[in-house]
């Protein structure tokens, strides 16, 4: 087998999305090599090597040499890769429990620890699909008593108030 | 004298005490399910460690360190399934006892192998750390940036599978380290003017978010385990099984030997170190051809091999503040975020906690061994818990951790950020550990290439000036080149 075979064969073995996300991310990193003369505040120091550029450059050179073969076999042998990543499919509850979590920090400070760990528990558990009404409510229930007992009570960690308590206040007031 | 006494008492305090064992029935609840890891109960547990003083926080993270390679063994033995990756090993010889109705001896051999292979580390750490650290006494800022270069190539190379990826997420680690503002300059960088990017990109959010969040996205997909057979005879381990496993001691003291050494090399350590120790038990045992069909010896050897790696990579971190795999690159953001730079230094400045370190070890060795010896029966249970509930209750327990850190939503958003492409690398198999150790190690070689240049007139040929600068360097050109050479010379062979 000669090297590019070699190569060819490596591409067929390994599904495109892996390349394309070297490349994605070689890109990305090209993008900001190109760019961080402008992103950089280059006001410190003179000589170079004691400024804010050098490293980030090096940085971004790295990231951009180990995509080049990626862009490489995605440029001259796509058409012989393999196109899903893992044949197993969207992955739906997955998505759903991340987008539910991404109003979670929101939820934290709006309405406090445990009224929004409760919710988010048990949405996030029917969600997923796990089990009956009553046992998500459980569960929940169960995971906040938890969260409370071990931040608030044993590690006396300190939140903010709600920041309803704010509005009703102002409301009030 | 006075530093291991004081030490000792530290250890003994009942904080210090009481975080060891949470620390290692955690690790081991972690290490015993399949999927998750002493990484995942790691990150989790690293907001917890604000409020605790440094000896215990690293106790507790230490105690899920080593307790995770413990737990890791049970699913391997009962059910072929390493709740670690180097447990795989030991489910080699594992699985085939518990399919004879042995599984109290494979369990024996493997919490003994574990227990030893930890103690012996612990001594060669407490033999190996000063002396290395009397050579790194000399180390000047060229010394120390070759040095770390060295851990990063390791790494690199490790994954040479993978040699793309793992160079675009060291890379990635790297720049994700540059992002705020630049300490010595005070020059913003790549903030995009957004004024929450100014203080950088937090350890602590990135680690939750890779590990937390983007494990237990993968969980829900991919389920834990579904099994109802647990073959065990019994709740605890019949401690007359695990008596007779002292037989095997030449073989625990080898592999506790290898598996330190190999801890002390920057990559996926405790693979290597189980394979490695696994081999050379086989090759020096009168009955090899018992290996693979269920001797006792082989678990012993594997779990011996996996469980000094801790200790091992223990050596680097404390002496040269270099760690040796994402989990004590954890380790290491803790001795910062404490204001404690591990180095020479550290054995001469901080003799207590050192020496606090190397008793909590002990202890979390003695605490993992013998609560998994007498609840084993709950612990191996632990496999039948439902995924969706650990992955919903893991990345609200991430988030909750993480925002009252800095009181910032941005940071809860970085982890969700960080959470979805952790899960993108998982999914993908991509070595999510280079990019740990990008983030970690990043500022460290800035600083020192910054202090090398600065001492070369802004030339690197200053490297090639002192002689323990030239030596790494030429270790590091052995490194790069032996698998390049070798991937030549099979074209050639394939070309003739």
């Amino acid at each position: 087998m000669s090297r590019s075979d070699d190569a060819a064969s490596s591409a067929e073995e390994r599904p495109r999305a892996h390349d394309v996300l070297a490349a994605v991310l070689g890109l990305a990193a090209v993008a900001l090599l190109a760019g961080s003369p402008w992103l950089v505040d280059r006001s410190g120091p003179e000589p170079f090597y004691k400024g804010p550029l050098i490293f980030p450059l090096i940085a971004l050179a790295i990231m951009a040499a180990g995509s080049v073969p990626a862009a490489v076999r995605l440029l001259l042998f796509s058409a012989r890769t393999a196109q899903p990543l893992d044949g197993r499919g969207f992955p739906w509850t997955a998505a759903r429990l991340f987008a539910l979590m991404c109003c979670f920090p929101f939820a934290l400070a709006f309405i406090g620890l445990e009224a929004s760990t409760f919710l988010f528990a048990a949405a996030g558990l029917h969600l997923t699909g796990h089990g009956r009404p009553l046992l998500v409510l459980g569960i929940a229930a169960c995971m906040t008593a938890i969260l409370h007992v071990a931040f608030k009570l044993i590690l006396d960690v300190w939140f903010p108030a709600p920041g309803i308590l704010d509005l009703i206040a102002g409301a009030g007031g | 004298m006075s530093g291991l006494v004081d030490g000792l008492q530290a250890a003994f305090s009942i904080a210090n005490i009481l975080a060891l064992s949470i620390g290692s029935v955690v690790g081991i609840a972690f290490g015993v399910l399949p999927g998750l890891g002493p990484m995942v109960g790691m990150a989790l547990l690293l907001p917890f460690t604000f409020s605790l003083s440094p000896e215990v926080a690293l106790s507790l993270l230490l105690g899920v360190f080593c307790g995770g390679y413990y737990g890791g063994g049970v699913p391997a033995v009962l059910l072929r399934t390493p709740g670690v990756p180097s447990s795989m090993v030991t489910s080699f010889d594992g699985f085939p006892l518990t399919q004879r109705g042995e599984a109290q001896t494979a369990l024996s051999s493997a919490l003994v192998g574990s227990l030893g292979g930890g103690l012996i580390s612990i001594f060669i750490l407490i033999l190996l750390a000063p002396l290395l650290s009397r050579v790194a006494a000399s180390f000047g800022s060229p010394e120390y940036f070759a040095a770390a270069v060295f851990g990063v190539l390791l790494v690199v190379v490790s994954f040479r599978q993978q040699l793309g990826p793992s160079l675009i997420l060291i890379g990635f680690g790297f720049w994700l380290s540059t992002v705020g503002i630049d300490g010595p300059t005070l020059s913003a960088r790549y903030t995009f003017g957004i004024w929450s990017i100014q203080n950088g990109l937090d350890i602590v959010p990135l680690v939750l978010g890779l590990f937390g969040i983007g494990q237990s996205l993968l969980l829900l997909e991919q389920g834990i385990l579904k099994t109802d057979h647990l073959n065990l005879s019994r709740g605890s381990l019949d401690f007359s099984k695990i008596l007779g496993m002292v037989r095997y001691w030449r073989t625990l003291i080898r592999s506790g030997v290898i598996g330190t050494f190999v801890g002390l090399l920057p990559g996926p350590g405790s693979v290597l170190a189980s394979f490695i120790s696994y081999d050379m038990a086989k090759r020096r045992s009168p009955q090899p051809e018992m290996f693979g069909r269920g001797t006792p010896e082989g678990c012993l050897a594997s779990e011996a091999g996996n469980n000094a790696v801790p200790a091992g990579s223990m050596i680097p971190l404390l002496t040269l503040g270099i760690p040796g795999e994402a989990l004590s690159a954890l380790l290491l953001s803790v001795f910062i975020l404490n204001g404690i730079y591990p180095g020479p230094l550290l054995l001469v400045k901080e003799p207590v906690l050192i020496s606090t370190l190397y008793w909590s070890m002990l202890l979390i060795n003695l605490v993992a061994f013998f609560v998994l010896a007498l609840w084993l029966r709950p612990f191996a249970m632990i496999v039948r818990a439902p995924a969706k509930v650990l992955a919903v209750a893991i990345v609200i327990v991430s988030l909750v951790g993480i925002y009252p850190v800095n009181l910032r939503l941005f940071d809860c958003g970085v982890a969700l950020a960080a959470g979805l492409f952790g899960y993108l690398l998982l999914r993908m198999k991509w070595p999510i550990v280079s990019l740990v150790m990008g983030i970690v190690m990043g500022p460290i070689i800035e600083n020192r290439l910054r202090e090398t240049m600065s001492l070369g007139d802004g030339s690197l040929a200053i490297l090639f000036e002192r002689p323990i600068t030239v030596v790494i360097l030429i270790l590091s050109l052995v490194i790069v080149a032996l698998p390049l050479w070798r991937q030549v010379r099979g074209w050639r062979q394939a070309d003739v």
